[in-house]
């Protein structure tokens, strides 16, 4: 059997480096060789795979320090695209803040591989795009298409959430967390390493007081969330069984009044999701998941909802509950310099039922959508340097009530150079989307035939790695053809070019103080009704410690060309570790309260023209207190 | 990193280590200048990773308190709180990997470490 670079880039952290580091171990202090097993554990996780695209990781070492408590203050932070919020407050990072459905399903969020959705109502970040982290041991971001191994659904953005191992995360963690307006949030976790079995429980609940709108009213809008959150798995050297349950009782903001004034504006989420998943000898893994979610939404304004569902009425208390299956079967190999990875995965989305007052409600005929894929991938090692990489998906996505079917072809071609500090990388893609069966759902006459989106583009990246620093550049082009999210009125082509480019220079003065540079700028033709769009923008943060304080600042910077305005979000943090198992940590977030603000769109109901936006920060500013006991 | 911390602990040039989880054999395995034992009687040094091994091979010291017993190290912080007979922990504290040696324990055992690793240690806990 040949060589195959695949192979040394997915490793196991723990075997490469005890091997690694023990020849050098005389050689050098022992705190550099901490620091530098540090790193290379970071980079040589085995859920981190070269070929799954571009990536931007937060290591746990790194979340711990930025005292990341939900995925939100992790998602500010990121390069072109970030976290955002819709006018119903939910996590909607490429919202234009108009009227306008759920505009992020083109981000999907993987928690230990597996994919949580919340199938007729959108992607998995819709809930979970702010979710407690306090279960995370680590996040990567990958940008573009993904490889097809992960994905049962479309995207250009794959967010990868993994729990924590007890392996090294054995024992529990209390946190207790007090903030401005009153904010609170307890979490507790326990994990343990059995024998045969490995499983970890986390609890938590959030009371998140937030700022208020003005929106002219003596109603100001509100988006207060009160969220319970149960995460849990028990594992063994084969199989996972995952459990997780979201509570989530929001204000939902400007909520289905046209002009942002509503009266009542409430949703509330239950979300379930479980998954299964076992290795079936050496080559074949399965895995079943299924998500549940019910929505309860009470809305009401002085003039008619701009819900559908609602039928003109000003008043709504609709019900609605909606169940995804999903099962996958892959085969992984290696023959030879070829890792062979190949599968079929099937998706169902059901909208269970709609009540409005009680009443049974669901009248249209579309109610359910599902997904079939079969992909092939083969990642060819040139030497054990280089790897050609190949892949290929179809999908079919057939739904009942007459609506059309939609038949998607994805291909994928990439070339990865990887060397002691040096790597590049470079990948062609060809992808589609179908439209979200909710749009349809909402207005079958308008979307019985929608063409699909196709997206083409290039992205290549080339990086470099010393002791002490690295840096990074990355290259984007794509292009979208027939666009299924519509903004552009003068020309409802939806064809957007869009070009970006994102720097990174990491810098360790020691295992102790470490500075992290990004940059990027980014270039949209043809997109929220604009010609052109610009964004240039930055994050610059710094990590320190003096003996048992650790401290923290980080500046996101955001410019874009919508009102050339810069703004600032500063965050810092200073925690003082009493003894190992107490630390008490004070937090400011976003202490200049120049966080990015952006326009909320309103239409006058009544004549149909625009109103003046209101102007809005999905970033509150806060202070908080946090006592964290580990047990 | 391990073949460090067990050189520092026996005086022997070849260790021989014992653990029974299954990861760390294989990387054990791996090693040229780790000797990876059957049964932990036959051990210098034995590695503990989970509470049920932790409780056993406590207990089992006790039962055979004559014999000469083999050095016990722990990859978890709690586990190091949980016994006086284990002389140190290499272990993960909020993603950040961490080194410690419990003076007084290893005097009992009449260990003494090389300077290079004076840092992580600390009189007691």
């Amino acid at each position: 059997m040949g060589y195959f670079f695949g192979q040394k880039l997915i490793q196991k952290s723990l075997g490469v480096l005890c091997i690694l580091l023990s020849t050098t171990i005389y050689a050098e202090d022992v705190n550099s060789i901490l620091e530098e097993y540090n790193q290379k554990n970071a980079l040589s996780q085995k859920t981190i795979d070269e070929n799954k695209g571009h990536l931007v990781l937060f290591t746990r070492e790194k979340l711990e320090r930025m005292h990341a408590k939900t995925l939100k203050d992790v998602f500010k932070t990121t390069p072109v695209v970030y976290y955002h919020e819709n006018r119903l407050a939910l996590p909607d990072p490429l919202t234009s803040g108009g009227i306008e459905a759920y505009r992020s399903n083109f981000i999907r969020l993987y928690v230990d591989g597996v994919e949580i959705t919340q199938g007729w109502m959108g992607s998995g970040v819709v809930l979970y795009g702010d979710v407690n982290i306090d279960f995370v041991d680590h996040i990567e971001f990958y940008y573009a298409i993904p490889s097809f191994e992960s994905s049962v659904e479309p995207a250009y953005l794959t967010i990868f959430l993994y729990s924590k191992d007890p392996k090294r995360d054995s024992g529990g963690k209390l946190d207790l967390i007090g903030g401005s307006r009153g904010y609170n949030s307890q979490s507790i976790s326990y994990g343990e390493q059995r024998k045969d079995l490995s499983y970890m429980v986390n609890f938590s609940h959030t009371d998140a007081q937030r700022d208020t709108v003005d929106n002219g009213t003596f109603n100001p809008l509100s988006r207060d969330f009160e969220r319970t959150q149960l995460f849990s798995y028990v594992k063994n050297e084969d199989q996972i069984f995952h459990l997780q349950v979201m509570k989530k009782n929001t204000d939902s903001f400007a909520g289905m009044s046209w002009d942002a004034t509503p009266l009542v504006s409430d949703i509330d989420y239950l979300n379930v999701h479980m998954d299964y998943g076992i290795d079936l000898g050496e080559f074949w893994r399965a895995q079943i998941a299924y998500d549940w979610l019910k929505t309860d939404m009470a809305q009401a304004d002085e003039l008619p909802l701009l819900w559908r569902d609602a039928l003109g009425a000003n008043t709504f208390d609709g019900k609605y509950k909606n169940s995804t299956y999903t099962a996958e079967l892959t085969y992984k190999e290696t023959i030879g310099n070829n890792r062979i990875t190949a599968g079929i995965k099937g998706r169902y989305k059901a909208l269970d039922s709609f009540t409005n007052y009680g009443i049974d409600a669901l009248r249209s005929p579309l109610t359910t959508e599902t997904i079939a894929s079969v992909f092939f991938q083969d990642q060819y090692a040139l030497d054990d340097r280089q790897l050609l990489t190949l892949g290929i998906s179809y999908n079919n996505i057939s739904r009942n009530g007459g609506i059309e079917n939609d038949d998607l072809l994805q291909l994928r071609l990439g070339y990865i150079y990887n060397s002691d500090q040096w790597s590049y990388k470079a990948y062609l893609y060809r992808t589609q989307f179908s439209l979200e069966p909710l749009v349809r759902y909402l207005d079958p006459s308008t979307y019985q035939d929608v063409a699909l989106q196709t997206t083409v583009g290039i992205s290549q990246e080339v990086s470099y790695r010393k002791d002490k620093y690295n840096f990074r550049l990355m290259l984007n082009l794509f292009q979208d053809e027939d666009g299924i999210v519509q903004n552009d009125i003068i020309d409802p082509s939806g064809d957007t070019k869009y070009f970006f480019t994102i720097f990174n220079y990491d810098y360790n003065f020691d295992r102790n103080n470490k500075v992290d540079l990004q940059l990027y700028y980014a270039h949209y033709k043809d997109i929220f009704n604009l010609d052109k769009l610009e964004d240039t923008s930055g994050y610059l943060s710094s990590f320190n410690t003096y003996e048992s304080f650790d401290f923290y600042n980080g500046i996101v910077w955001h410019r874009t060309s919508l009102d050339r305005k810069n703004y600032f979000d500063l965050t810092s943090s200073v925690s003082w570790n009493i003894d190992a198992d107490l630390t008490f940590t004070l937090k400011g977030d976003n202490l200049l309260n120049k966080a990015k603000k952006s326009d909320l769109f309103r239409l006058s109901p009544l004549r149909g023209i625009p109103l003046k936006p209101l102007n809005v920060s999905p970033i509150d500013q806060r202070i908080t207190i946090e006592l964290e006991y580990l047990f | 990193m391990y073949h460090g911390i067990f050189s520092a602990l026996s005086s022997k040039a070849m260790v021989s280590v014992y653990t029974d989880d299954p990861e760390y054999r294989e990387v054990f395995a791996a090693s040229k200048r780790i000797f990876l034992s059957k049964t932990p009687e036959e051990a210098d040094i034995i590695l503990i990773t989970n509470r049920s091994t932790l409780r056993y091979m406590l207990n089992r010291n006790k039962v055979n308190q004559n014999v000469e017993k083999p050095v016990l190290f722990v990859t978890n912080y709690q586990f190091l709180k949980y016994s006086e007979d284990i002389v140190g922990a290499f272990y993960w504290r909020k993603g950040r990997s961490q080194l410690l040696f419990v003076k007084k324990r290893l005097e009992q055992q009449a260990i003494q470490l090389p300077e290079a690793y004076h840092n992580f240690m600390i009189d007691e806990l």
